[in-house]
């Protein structure tokens, strides 16, 4: 493959990882609040923990949603941190940290830096490997 | 490639990653049970206000006891004498498209009290109280509390005295006789019958969005199982033909496991396929 295409399709597969590590953080702490909020709402219901409404006493549905967004936002980030890990090898026991970081309120944040902060100057490597060439 | 794949790590990694997806599979398996269950519930509800099959309330849910999921939609029998001094109207609750109220009726059982709908009234004013004389034997399905209305300190509902916003227990308890249970009954039958009973409330509908949060679940475990023996074919197949690390390969031969994690072997061979 070619340096240039082999340097942008590189810079995809961190964009994609990136994206999702933002995205599956968020539900995950909307998730959280979701749990917190059942857990608090026990007091007043006398159901048991998990089926109490959480977050669908703020936002109607949104407690069904919440956890099923995060779900398979959660799928994507696993398929797309394992695609990443493929492209640049990185270290094996980080990378299967970074996956159990999607599970982990706020950590998939701490972990889209540790992978960003380790895969931009292998970008920029092949890139500049691919300028010379050229 | 079959000759790689039996190299002694990559079996000891098939084993791992083996036992990961079967039990990956087997939670997937759990949450399709769970998603059926929670599908079924509202046929279910149906089903148990029509069938004859009913259970003693106070085998499914005792007094002052955490409602189990389950316990939903059971279709039970008490018997006991109204306190019909105590009965409240729950106001904007609709039948067959009109607003109307429910009557709510403590049953008082040996076993403690019992929240039952009676059933359903256009107007307050047509709301009776049943005979507190004798004792009735009720069937109903059996439901979870609803959520009580949250509210300020000193703030109220702002209905008229004997009315009640949502048949929420922790509210009932601090009006009618404790022990109490925590859910209340949906009145189908009730024997000796009242002459001026209120109109039967059919069995409310569950929220489909359940099935489809655990049918979500069972699918993607299943991903996971699948990605977990996908992880392993790659690796295999890159060994075979020779895009891993040379330290990598090395170890296989050498059984040494400590260069697999030395970060400075890594970087320079970050990119494989250049």
């Amino acid at each position: 493959m070619a340096g240039p295409n082999r340097g942008q399709s590189l810079k995809n597969a961190l964009l994609r990882y990136r994206v999702l590590a933002y995205a599956t953080g968020v539900f995950l702490l909307l998730l959280t609040l979701h749990i917190v909020m059942q857990g608090f709402q026990m007091r007043d219901t006398d159901l048991s923990w998990f089926s109490n409404e959480g977050m669908s006493a703020v936002v109607p549905g949104s407690g069904h949603l919440i956890p099923m967004v995060h779900g398979w936002l959660y799928l994507i980030y696993v398929i797309v941190a394992v695609d990443l890990w493929m492209r640049t090898r990185l270290p094996l026991g980080g990378t299967i940290l970074v996956v159990l970081a999607g599970t982990i309120p706020v950590m998939s944040f701490v972990a889209e830096r540790w992978v960003t902060g380790r895969v931009q100057p292998m970008i920029g490597a092949v890139v500049d490997k691919g300028a010379v060439k050229a | 490639m079959l000759r790689t794949a039996l190299k002694p790590r990559w079996l000891a990694l098939l084993v791992v990653m083996l036992l990961a997806a079967t039990l990956m599979a087997k939670l997937g398996e759990w949450q399709l049970e769970r998603a059926r269950e929670h599908g079924e519930s509202a046929e279910q509800a149906e089903q148990a206000q029509k069938s004859e099959k009913t259970v003693p309330l106070n085998s499914v849910l005792q007094a002052s006891e955490t409602f189990q999921r389950d316990a939903v939609n059971t279709k039970v029998t008490a018997s006991g004498t109204w306190g019909s001094d105590d009965q409240l109207l729950v106001p904007d609750r609709e039948l067959d498209g009109k607003t109307g109220f429910w009557v709510l009726t403590p049953l008082l059982t040996d076993d403690g009290t019992v929240p039952v709908v009676r059933g359903w009234v256009a107007t307050a004013a047509e709301a009776t109280a049943p005979d507190s004389t004798r004792t009735v034997e009720i069937t109903g399905l059996l439901q979870p509390g609803e959520p009580p209305v949250v509210r300020r300190p000193g703030e109220t509902s702002g209905l008229p005295e004997g009315q009640i916003d949502r048949v929420a227990v922790a509210q009932l308890a601090a009006l009618w006789p404790q022990p109490m249970i925590t859910g209340f009954v949906v009145l189908d039958t009730q024997t000796p019958a009242d002459a001026n009973a209120p109109l039967t409330v059919p069995p409310p509908t569950s929220d489909g969005n359940l099935d489809w949060g655990n049918l979500s679940y069972a699918i993607q475990w299943w991903a996971f199982a699948v990605i977990a023996l996908l992880f392993w074919y790659r690796l295999v197949r890159d060994d075979h033909r020779g895009l891993l690390s040379k330290d990598d390969d090395e170890n296989d031969d050498e059984n040494d496991d400590e260069a697999e994690d030395d970060p400075g072997t890594k970087v320079p061979t970050g990119v494989p396929h250049s």
